[in-house]
């Protein structure tokens, strides 16, 4: 018998050993006291979607994330299209019609708060660490550029026909996925 | 017919139990820790390297977490596979905090006198295995535990510790020889 199927033999015996171990462990009965004790402190349902991304983890993990992944790309977009209080006057002097005009001033003012958050986030990235592994932000980060990628896509898009309700929403749909995205690493991140 | 729990009681489904607990009822949610805990305490204790304390503690966040996060549990996953990860992302958490659970991890050099106290039965051979597993280095633990205990495939694990998979396969084959050579002991 070679080295190579000895070894091979010890880690399958190991390995069934292993199986054999108990799954279940009693916890102490004083366990669920504290957790019980937790739970009367929040109430379970919090379906706000908005009120997510002003929650202070999500705003600390929000910062480094934001921050170091898209800077660059969100930089390009803002200083390409000046979504600022200016851009909304823009925006309603433009040829759309009045649904169209509705649609865009709405966006306008959700996409400038969505990127006051973002600035507001840039104060905290200095402070605060979200403890993700270098190789989850790595991960987010490529996400978040393809997104980004996208949003400037559909903005250039929209520069050009302002009134195009679907790129109103493919554009607010990317938003949106980029905020689940941001979401859900936070989610990670706080719990885990 | 649903099985019966304990108390005699016909046993809810889980559907239905994860619908109230997401709706505040925590007689709900405590009925989910009653029959997820022993299985999340297990893992709790294997994570910890066998410190019931911290493996509690470790386990109330656990389901304090999941009681927060109840409402974004969309299915997707078996609630049981849940339960774990958030489990492992609260470990995870805690030791980036602190990193005081390495500084109380024996270096495997050490574990000949409690594995070599129980040998000759087969409970005995699952106490030294149990024992040289809470001995493992950290990283090394985590990976095994996940991977031959838990079922963890290694790119789960590689996503939900934001590591490469090379490294969890590394950390596992790691585990396996310091497991192998401390029962041979």
């Amino acid at each position: 018998m070679t080295d190579h199927s000895v070894d091979e033999a010890k880690v399958k015996e190991l390995l069934e050993l292993t199986q054999a171990l108990p799954r279940e462990s009693e916890p102490p009965e004083s366990a669920w006291a504290e957790i019980r004790a937790q739970l009367t402190e929040r109430p379970a349902y919090q379906p706000q979607r908005v009120a997510t991304w002003q929650r202070p983890a999500f705003l600390a993990a929000a910062a480094l994330l934001l921050v170091a992944a898209s800077a660059a790309v969100t930089s390009a977009v803002l200083t390409r299209d000046r979504v600022t209080s200016a851009s909304v006057a823009t925006a309603a002097a433009r040829p759309a019609n009045g649904e169209g005009a509705a649609v865009l001033a709405a966006l306008t003012l959700r996409e400038n708060e969505y990127l006051q958050t973002v600035n507001g986030l840039n104060e905290l990235i200095e402070a605060d660490d979200s403890g993700l592994a270098p190789e989850t932000i790595r991960t987010i980060r490529a996400s978040l550029l393809v997104i980004d990628a996208a949003i400037l896509e559909v903005r250039q898009a929209l520069a050009a026909d302002p009134a195009n309700a679907q790129l109103l929403e493919i554009l607010e749909a990317n938003y949106e996925k980029k905020v689940d995205l941001l979401r859900r690493t936070t989610e990670m991140a706080r719990s885990g | 017919m649903a099985p019966a729990r304990q108390d005699g009681r016909p046993r809810e489904p889980l559907p239905d139990l994860i619908e109230r607990a997401r709706a505040g009822d925590t007689a709900a949610f405590e009925q989910l820790y009653r029959e997820h805990s022993p299985r999340v305490f297990a893992l709790c204790l294997r994570l910890t390297g066998g410190d019931r304390t911290e493996a509690t503690a470790l386990l109330q966040d656990a389901f304090i977490g999941a009681w927060r996060a109840l409402p974004g549990f969309r299915g997707d996953a078996p609630f049981t596979t849940w339960m774990h990860r958030l489990t492992v992302n609260a470990m995870l958490q805690n030791a980036r905090g602190t990193r005081r659970r390495e500084a109380r991890v024996l270096p495997m050099d050490d574990t000949t006198s409690t594995t070599a106290a129980s040998r000759g039965t087969d409970a005995g051979l699952l106490m030294d295995l149990e024992n040289a597993i809470a001995r493992l280095p950290e990283g090394a633990r985590t990976a095994f535990v996940l991977h031959h205990i838990e079922g963890y495939q290694h790119q789960e694990i590689a996503e939900q510790l934001g590591i490469a998979v090379g490294t969890v396969k590394a950390q596992v084959h790691r585990a396996r020889n310091l497991l192998i050579k401390a029962l041979e002991r």
